[in-house]
């Protein structure tokens, strides 16, 4: 059977469609406003005709791709390329703006091709047991690990109250629409369209990508850059191996457990990841300003949660990411169905589509080292063909996720809140965190609610979320307590 | 420089207008159609009601049955309401419909819309879906006498995984209807692999899945207790139907396509041929056995008299507020105030810091998010189509940001072509994606 396996992953058919697929996702992951999602919803259709299996190496190749493609964007133009890669413009763009672009992508890409080998290993490992114990994680417990993943995200940034008011403002700009936990519609204004509330894409696209743009369109054009276009450091050393063996290892293992929880994916993964490096770290004052272990931990994690949503669809046919949920309905229209029974039922499906996942991560390694070269050029195209072409790309995203003007409209409105955010120098981050996890915390606290009846009081019985709650709060109060203790003195 | 930039706008601007004065085709019935019909499907790529759609236009497309083809529109959110919405507003000249399972009339009753199934032209109903009740594989409870007895005798004791005002909330508020005294206490699961998560994890204790779920969960520990359907499915022919065991529910879900309220008879009649003679391929017969979906398809009175039923099974059960939900908006924005009071009062203390930062616009960055400005608006407008609106956009602002103009005029020439018509081929060739303008 393996060896059925191997011969279908390495003929020539097979490899070119996992070549094209990890390529495109790159490409569309690199470009501010597309994104892997919609990219392999988008070729969903496409690959109605061909066989099942090659219509799967093709998409997971894709998936591979898109979240590796990120970077790129966010390191050259600190524009995140998709919401998986935001944490990585904090420190690969002062990088690559301080002149090593090209170590700056170096290390990123490594660090993704790493990620993503180490969370294969378990996927192919523990796969049934992993997803089995994320089962047994309940609505509380859910709700707590988003808790604690804010308050990381308020500590990445300078000052905490800050990072807290500006987390908190991103959780008050999700809340417009559909409630996630009732469906009640709230907040609208009276507007049919705001029914839907703001989506992610066209408000990150727009504090982000536009921001940027407006940004680089106001800055004095004779001062560009000098780009180094040294190749030297691109290639990680074997000193460079062993100084970030351990926070390859560790966000690499952040990375996939986040990925295996169900409904949280890479952008929760790259922010654990990272603000536990930063902890760990002894030099924690680096990052934000071009550290390499930022990079290194936000890249690995985020390509790690690929492996790791896989897991629980495979093993339980439960999706545990946005792209799952449309690979999962991949897998059906192509009569493969996911859950338990896949494994015996058809193991050479299982095995296929896991080599095609390793040999997609190992591909896009190579493609990405191998375009770095030309892909920090860059950032000295003129800005004259690329701000155009940027604009362009951010409409056509914001409008082709839910095909509505409405999105294009929101997107200009967040790039003019983003400028203003920049102006008050208010961080963008944690805003755009509390954004994406606000409506997931809201889903599973009300859950969790209308479980107990409205009391709160199992969430700090139950040893799981009671353990997450008490980590969040001391890590928001510590760095609160620690600046005023001086001050007192 | 600046008067010069100006004419340059004025300039474009014109050209983008008289670009979109092209002739509007006819669009009278005899002709019909002829040019692509747009189906709106209410919810995110990859889904349920997103594959079938597309596979059932697959169909009608190899078997030629229509001159002209259908292109699927996916207009996601808030529970289906955002698609159905724009289809209501749309002209009903039969060029743009809507395929909505019962879904339409679920979120109507849960109050999220003030229109329900009259406010369009019921075109058909495709593929019955049964429906089952289940709980977890190691339950005590194994039949649905034993769950309604238990949830009568301890009322809101079992935890109900739903997703709050659609189908599968409504079929637990039509099970409780049929025992005096029962009551489940509801919870937000969202769709079916995440109720099924909650069932096996032990944090609900029953949920209605669709057949396919139940089939794609059973093995991993899913017990079905009835079907809500008249006879016993012919998937799963050991699971006895609710009226066996003495309790009257009737749900399955079933695609229904819609068009605007007003589009000429015949042309609902010819779609309703199509998408009939679609159902009987070999192909869509295939799709719907290895779903377990009975390939059934109503039009005409049958189809109103599902339509009528439906309304009144799903109108008689009553929705109970969900009240154990603090205001959440409530809350957070008295977090922002206190937070942001806290940093006023540092700002003020240390008032030499802050607002050193420079302006964010200058008259470049400025005139250039004008510009995008315009172009958004000439495509919301339908002024001019993609393309051409596009290449002019990145012309004038490519140009605008040079520095030299005129020596960079022929490569921006060709670059705006290339991308505008290039985008435009890409989206709406290869990916079908309905682009604005």
């Amino acid at each position: 059977m393996f060896v059925h396996t191997i011969e279908y992953l390495f003929s020539p058919w097979t490899l070119l469609l996992i070549a094209l697929g990890t390529w495109l996702g790159i490409v569309v992951g690199a470009i501010p406003g597309l994104t892997g999602a919609m990219l392999i919803a988008l070729s969903l259709p496409l690959t109605f005709a061909m066989e099942g299996m090659d219509a799967m190496v093709l998409l997971i190749a894709m998936y591979v791709g898109s979240v590796s493609g990120g970077l790129i964007t966010a390191t050259l133009l600190k524009m995140p390329g998709t919401p998986a890669s935001i944490m990585t413009t904090l420190d690969g763009y002062p990088m690559a703006a301080g002149g090593n672009p090209g170590r700056a992508l170096g290390l990123g890409i490594a660090a993704s091709g790493v990620g993503g080998i180490i969370s294969w290993c378990f996927l192919i490992s523990v796969a049934v047991p992993l997803s089995a114990v994320a089962h047994q994680l309940g609505p509380y417990d859910f709700f707590a690990l988003i808790m604690m993943a804010m308050a990381l995200i308020a500590l990445v940034s300078d000052s905490v109250i800050m990072g807290l008011l500006s987390g908190f403002c991103g959780m008050l700009c999700a809340m417009p629409g559909a409630s996630p936990a009732t469906g009640e519609i709230r907040m609208t204004l009276g507007f049919a369209q705001m029914n839907d509330g703001f989506k992610l894409l066209p408000v990150m696209i727009g504090l982000y990508a536009m921001g940027e743009v407006i940004i680089m369109l106001k800055t004095d054009k004779k001062k560009t850059a000098k780009v180094n276009m040294d190749r030297k450091g691109m290639l990680m050393s074997i000193s460079d191996w062993k100084r970030h063996g351990v926070n390859l290892l560790r966000s690499s293992l952040i990375g996939t457990w986040i990925g295996a929880l169900p409904g949280i994916g890479a952008n929760v993964g790259s922010v654990a990841a990272y603000t536990v490096a930063k902890k760990y770290s002894q030099n924690p004052q680096d990052f934000g300003k071009g550290s390499e272990e930022g990079i290194i931990a936000s890249e690995s994690a985020n390509n790690a949660t690929v492996g790791g949503a896989l897991i629980p669809l495979l093993a339980m046919g439960v999706p545990g990411s946005v792209i799952d949920a449309i690979l999962l309905g991949a897998m059906v229209i192509h009569g493969l169905q996911p859950g338990p029974l896949l494994m015996t039922q058809n193991p050479q499906a299982v095995w296929s589509l896991a080599g095609a996942l390793l040999l997609a991560n190992l591909l896009m390694t190579g493609l990405m080292a191998m375009s770095v070269g030309w892909l920090s050029k860059l950032a000295k195209v003129p800005r004259h063909y690329l701000i155009p072409a940027i604009m362009v790309f951010c409409v056509i995203g914001s409008y082709g996720l839910a095909n509505r003007m409405f999105d294009v409209w929101v997107m200009l409105a967040f790039a003019l809140i983003g400028l203003f955010m920049r102006r008050i120098k208010f961080p963008l981050a944690p805003f755009i965190m509390g954004f994406v996890l606000w409506p997931i915390a809201e889903e599973k606290l009300g859950a969790g609610l209308m479980t107990y009846g409205g009391s709160l009081s199992p969430l700090f019985t139950h040893p799981v979320s009671c353990t997450m709650m008490i980590l969040s709060f001391l890590m928001v109060l510590i760095p609160v307590w620690k600046k005023l203790k001086p001050r007192k003195i | 420089m600046v008067n010069h930039r100006l004419k340059k706008i004025t300039a474009a601007l014109i050209l983008m207008i008289f670009a979109g004065c092209d002739a509007q085709p006819d669009t009278t019935e005899t002709s019909w159609p002829a040019r692509p019909i747009k189906v709106i499907v209410p919810f995110g790529e990859g889904g349920g009601s997103d594959i079938f759609a597309r596979q059932l236009i697959r169909a009608i497309e190899s078997e030629g049955l229509l001159k002209q083809p259908m292109v699927v529109i996916n207009v996601g959110g808030a529970g289906g309401t955002i698609g159905s919405r724009r289809v209501r507003d749309a002209r009903p000249d039969g060029y743009t419909m809507l395929m909505l399972h019962e879904g339409i009339f679920t979120a109507h009753f849960a109050g999220r819309t003030a229109y329900s199934a009259d406010a369009f032209e019921a075109v058909a109903g495709t593929g019955r879906m049964g429906m089952v009740v289940a709980v977890e594989i190691n339950s005590l409870i194994k039949n649905l006498g034993q769950l309604m007895q238990e949830s009568a005798a301890k009322p809101e004791s079992l935890l109900f995984a739903a997703n709050i005002g659609a189908p599968s909330h409504f079929g637990g508020l039509m099970l409780e209807k049929t025992t005096p005294g029962s009551v489940f206490r509801f919870v937000q699961y969202g769709g079916g692999a995440d109720r099924f998560t909650a069932i096996s994890g032990g944090h609900a204790d029953v949920s209605v899945f669709s057949v396919e779920e139940y089939l794609r969960y059973r093995e991993s520990g899913l017990r079905a207790l009835a079907v809500f359907s008249s006879t016993r499915l012919a998937g799963i022919p050991n699971i006895p139907t609710a009226n066996e065991q003495g309790f009257e529910v009737l749900n399955s879900a079933m695609h229904f396509w819609w068009m605007p309220k007003g589009t000429p008879t015949a042309i609902c009649e010819t779609m309703a041929d199509v998408i009939g003679k679609a159902m009987l391929s070999s192909q869509m017969q295939k799709v719907m056995a290895e779903s377990w979906t009975k390939p059934v398809m109503l039009r005409g009175q049958p189809l109103q008299d599902e339509l009528n039923l439906r309304t009144k099974s799903i109108g008689s059960v009553s929705l109970r507020k969900i009240t154990v939900l603090p205001d959440f908006p409530f809350w957070i924005g008295c977090i922002i105030a206190v937070l942001a009071a806290i940093v006023l009062l540092k700002k003020m203390r240390c008032a030499k810091a802050g607002l050193s930062s420079p302006a964010v616009f200058n008259r470049l960055s400025l005139i250039s998010y004008f510009l995008l400005v315009a172009y958004v608006l000439v495509l919301a407008m339908n002024w001019t189509s993609y393309a051409m609106a596009t290449a002019v956009f990145i012309f004038i602002s490519g140009s605008l940001i040079a520095p030299r103009w005129k020596s960079v005029m022929l490569p921006l020439a060709a670059m705006a072509l290339v991308t505008g018509f290039g985008l435009f081929y890409l989206f709406t060739k290869i990916l079908v994606v309905d682009l604005p303008g």
